[in-house]
């Protein structure tokens, strides 16, 4: 038997489930399951690699080429591990580690 | 006829091999680049020192504080005139050695390594995309290495950037999102827009869809995952070049090859010797010149209202298509002018009927505050 908080949350998760169910639709733009600040680090954790291990650019630059809208994210470049982590929004994180000059940056799963 | 069926029967039809590959001779009497290019850029600083001036003053000159990103931002240009660099500049703190980001220049590369996969035999583009992604649903089959080379797999694509909504972006979740642990696979499992080869819509995501065609081609024909710089970059001599993948290996045939400005100027000046170098063709026969003709899907239609969005097979172009009432989009460019050309103003242009290369890196932020044609016209007049 449910208890009105678990019923609240039945109706909650099926109310969303709908409303997600409505928003892919055909014909409604692709509902991609892009999340703006998961976007967001994944964007600078990758951009700010390529930056400062490919191109070789100083970080600086790098923190200005890769300021995206909104400018909330924090990036870490780890220079010993050739990796770059990018936060937003303290749940939202991405990184991107250098490869090899070839094969320059990729962004871990 | 509905366009499941359409599709379903042009998925047969597709699954039935062809071949194709031929030689030819290379262009006699040319020089070309050792470990570092000729330069002649003392001599025409002096002889051409006010076209130097007026191309200086409109791509270099930089508009309020770099945090506004705004105006016309060349990081190089360096241009090449019958075999030797006539000028080169590098700006807002980029230098020769630095490799460069080349967005979709990349898409051009990806022709040309699928061009060198047809002339060793290890590609058509004929072959139906199922050859080389056989997990793809049957309906997939329809589409042929031709159409993810002309823009034309009737995929539905959003081909939309950092301007638009992140959540319509096709490309944001092929590269940051849930497509950018399998690009190839993220783009093929699109739902169809129209039957492939049937509509011309500029797509990041066909390029990729080639790219996995193309590297698996080069592994079954024996082929490491170097296969671009044994077979494109080092018979070049391009020692900066780097391609990067997904999580599955795949090239990002869309947008992700670096490269210095001059080791850009050596594959344009590839291009414009036809896709031969010092040893002989590279490139099969006609490859350059197929690719760099107007599209027959543009010709049909084209779902892109872009005026300047006229392609051949990932090559920017300068011609018309009467059919759907476009002129000459570049302006005082020669019509056999053609350019790989990348997001914030990157571009390798080659003109053969001046025997010029022309490369521009960049970081134009400020949509249309670049002019292409005008950069083109007063590089020419460098180069005259």
């Amino acid at each position: 038997m449910s208890t009105p908080s678990s019923l609240r949350r039945t109706i909650a998760s099926a109310t969303l489930v709908a409303v997600g169910a409505l928003a892919s639709c055909e014909g409604d733009p692709r509902p991609y399951g892009n999340h703006d600040l998961a976007l967001l680090t994944s964007y600078a954790a990758k951009e700010m690699c390529s930056c400062v291990f490919v191109m070789k650019k100083d970080e600086p630059f790098c923190l200005r080429f890769t300021r995206a809208n909104p400018n909330i994210r924090t990036v870490r470049v780890n220079y010993e591990g050739r990796f770059v982590d990018a936060f937003a929004a303290l749940a939202w994180g991405a990184r991107a580690r250098f490869i090899s000059q070839r094969e320059g940056c990729r962004l871990e799963q | 006829m509905s366009l499941r069926t359409k599709i379903t029967l042009a998925a047969i039809v597709a699954m039935i091999p062809t071949t194709a590959s031929a030689q030819s001779a290379c262009p006699a009497g040319v020089t070309y680049p050792d470990a570092t290019w000729p330069s002649r850029a003392q001599e025409v600083a002096t002889q051409r020192a006010a076209e130097i001036a007026a191309l200086e003053q409109f791509a270099f000159t930089l508009t309020g504080e770099d945090e506004e990103r705004r105006g016309v931002r060349t990081d190089s240009v360096v241009i090449v005139h019958r075999g030797a660099i006539i000028y080169e500049r590098y700006a807002r703190s980029w230098t020769a050695e630095q490799p460069h980001y080349a967005w979709s220049v990349t898409k051009s590369v990806m022709n040309v390594l699928a061009g060198i996969a047809v002339a060793r035999g290890y590609l058509t583009i004929d072959d139906s995309i199922c050859r080389w992604m056989p997990f793809l649903p049957m309906d997939r089959c329809a589409i042929r290495v031709r159409n993810a080379l002309e823009f034309s797999t009737g995929l539905d694509w959003r081909e939309t950037y950092e301007n638009a909504s992140n959540q319509e972006s096709s490309v944001l979740a092929m590269l940051y999102g849930e497509g950018r642990s399998d690009a190839a696979r993220f783009v093929a499992t699109h739902p169809f827009r129209d039957a492939p080869g049937t509509t011309y819509m500029y797509s990041s995501g066909d390029s990729n869809i080639l790219s996995r065609a193309v590297e698996r081609a080069y592994a079954a024909g024996g082929e490491d995952a170097d296969y671009p710089w044994r077979r494109l970059f080092e018979p070049l001599g391009i020692t900066s070049a780097t391609l990067e993948r997904d999580a599955t290996g795949t090239i990002i045939g869309s947008s992700w090859w670096y490269a210095t400005p001059k080791d850009m100027a050596r594959f344009g000046y590839f291009l414009l010797r036809d896709g031969c170098w010092r040893d002989g063709r590279i490139l099969p026969e006609r490859w350059v010149s197929d690719s760099t003709a107007v599209n027959p899907a543009i010709r049909m239609r084209r779902l892109d209202a872009d005026a300047d969005d006229v392609q051949g097979r990932q090559f920017w172009l300068n011609k018309p298509i009467p059919e759907q009432n476009v002129t000459t989009p570049w302006m005082g460019v020669p019509e056999d002018a053609f350019a790989a050309r990348g997001h914030w103003g990157q571009s390798i242009t080659v003109i053969p009927s001046r025997d010029l290369v022309i490369v521009r890196t960049a970081d134009d932020r400020q949509t249309g505050a670049f002019n292409f044609a005008r950069f083109v016209s007063l590089a020419m007049e460098v180069a005259r």
